[in-house]
């Protein structure tokens, strides 16, 4: 009899993840792994994870944020696995398959204009922020960063997250989430300055 | 100065406003005017992706599909976990009773053992209560071929054996050596 209603809270539970939280997972995992086929299936698995530690949930109303948070953690471990064969592929001097040559950029940057949606602190000139060349780099640069820097960088200012969503996103304290805020900002500044 | 390009990276990580004093210090500073962009490139490069149609259902399908593997995968990792541990402790189990059975073997061959030589008396073949000695009226050459019997001789001729389990059943015939040598001298 319990199995039965654990299989139905299961399958309620996938259903409900699939039609609204699924999507918004989707779009966090295709910022920071920068790969549709990635990131659906890093969604998958969430919703395969969630659906599977359906117990460890006490509070239903939390289900969305819980899920979004093990999307997070997948991404992550997809990042980490990635700077990882980047760096032994550097290290042996392969050249890594167009497959495995997964740097985030599968499909040209969007026009910067139309992904300006966010406050900005200062005006800065247009024609700077269009600079499709700048946004390429940036997003090679963002590759360069800690799995946990990044996603902290696109998940505050990509989808304008306040920094105790960032924080519980990322399993980590608010001080913490600060901390890859303030040093993914000055190491990417660093790597853009290279780039240059 | 540098305090204040501190202060500015945490206010960026904030979203609170630069003020005044900021402002001021990114006219100056260009490396904090570097930094003040970043928050907006990186805006400009996050996406809005239509993840294509019937994305839920492919969603769940593949979910689905997701359980049902790792339910798999942990069945049959625990099926080879068990399978390692059932293999494990009979090869432990195995290996003690040998153990002990070499014990046993060794002890027998270790008790001293009484020999008679041709032409020695010895006091306790008087004690009518002991069965008579199997070994008191043969002679060298058949003790020693009995002796080459119960040690493991074509076992000595391998190149590398259990030495231990080799010389056990030798101890006789080594006692023996040392009551030939005492005869001798």
């Amino acid at each position: 009899m319990n199995t039965v209603s654990a299989a139905d809270a299961r399958s309620r539970l996938l259903g409900e993840l699939a039609q609204g939280p699924a999507r918004r997972g989707y779009a966090i995992a295709y910022d920071l792994l920068g790969n549709r086929a990635e990131a659906e299936e890093s969604v998958q698995e969430a919703l395969a994870r969630a659906c599977e530690s359906i117990g460890d949930l006490r509070d239903p109303l939390a289900a969305p944020a819980w899920f979004l948070r093990i999307v997070t953690t997948i991404c992550l471990r997809h990042l980490r696995r990635r700077r990882l064969r980047r760096a032994l592929f550097g290290r042996f001097g392969w050249t890594p398959k167009r497959d495995d040559d997964d740097s985030g950029l599968e499909e040209e940057p969007p026009d910067a204009l139309t992904g300006m949606t966010q406050g900005a602190p200062s005006p800065l000139p247009t024609d700077a922020l269009s600079s499709r060349e700048e946004l390429t780099a940036l997003l090679r640069n963002l590759d360069g960063l800690a799995a946990q820097q990044r996603a902290a960088l696109v998940l505050r200012y990509g989808h304008d997250l306040p920094v105790p969503e960032v924080a519980q996103l990322l399993g980590v304290e608010l001080a913490t989430a600060k901390t890859h805020l303030v040093r993914g900002l000055a190491r990417l500044r660093d790597l853009m300055e290279d780039h240059r | 100065m540098k305090y204040l390009c501190d202060e500015i990276a945490e206010r960026l990580a904030d979203g609170a406003p630069l003020g005044e004093d900021g402002e001021t210090h990114i006219a100056a500073c260009p490396a904090c005017a570097r930094l003040v962009r970043l928050p907006q490139l990186v805006a400009a490069t996050a996406r809005e992706p239509e993840p294509g149609p019937g994305f839920a259902a492919r969603m769940q399908v593949g979910a689905r599909a997701e359980i049902t593997a790792r339910r798999r995968t942990r069945v049959a990792s625990l099926t080879l976990a068990t399978a390692a541990a059932v293999l494990v402790g009979g090869v432990f189990l195995t290996r003690r009773h040998d153990k002990d059975e070499h014990a046993s073997a060794m002890s027998r061959y270790s008790e001293p053992q009484p020999i008679s030589l041709p032409g020695e008396h010895r006091a306790d073949t008087h004690d009518r209560n002991r069965a008579p000695n199997p070994t008191a009226s043969i002679t060298d050459d058949e003790l020693a071929a009995r002796l080459a019997r119960v040690a493991d001789v074509d076992g000595a001729l391998q190149p590398t054996r259990a030495w231990h389990r080799i010389e056990a059943p030798l101890a006789p015939y080594q006692q023996l050596l040392v009551h030939v040598s005492e005869g001798v001298h």
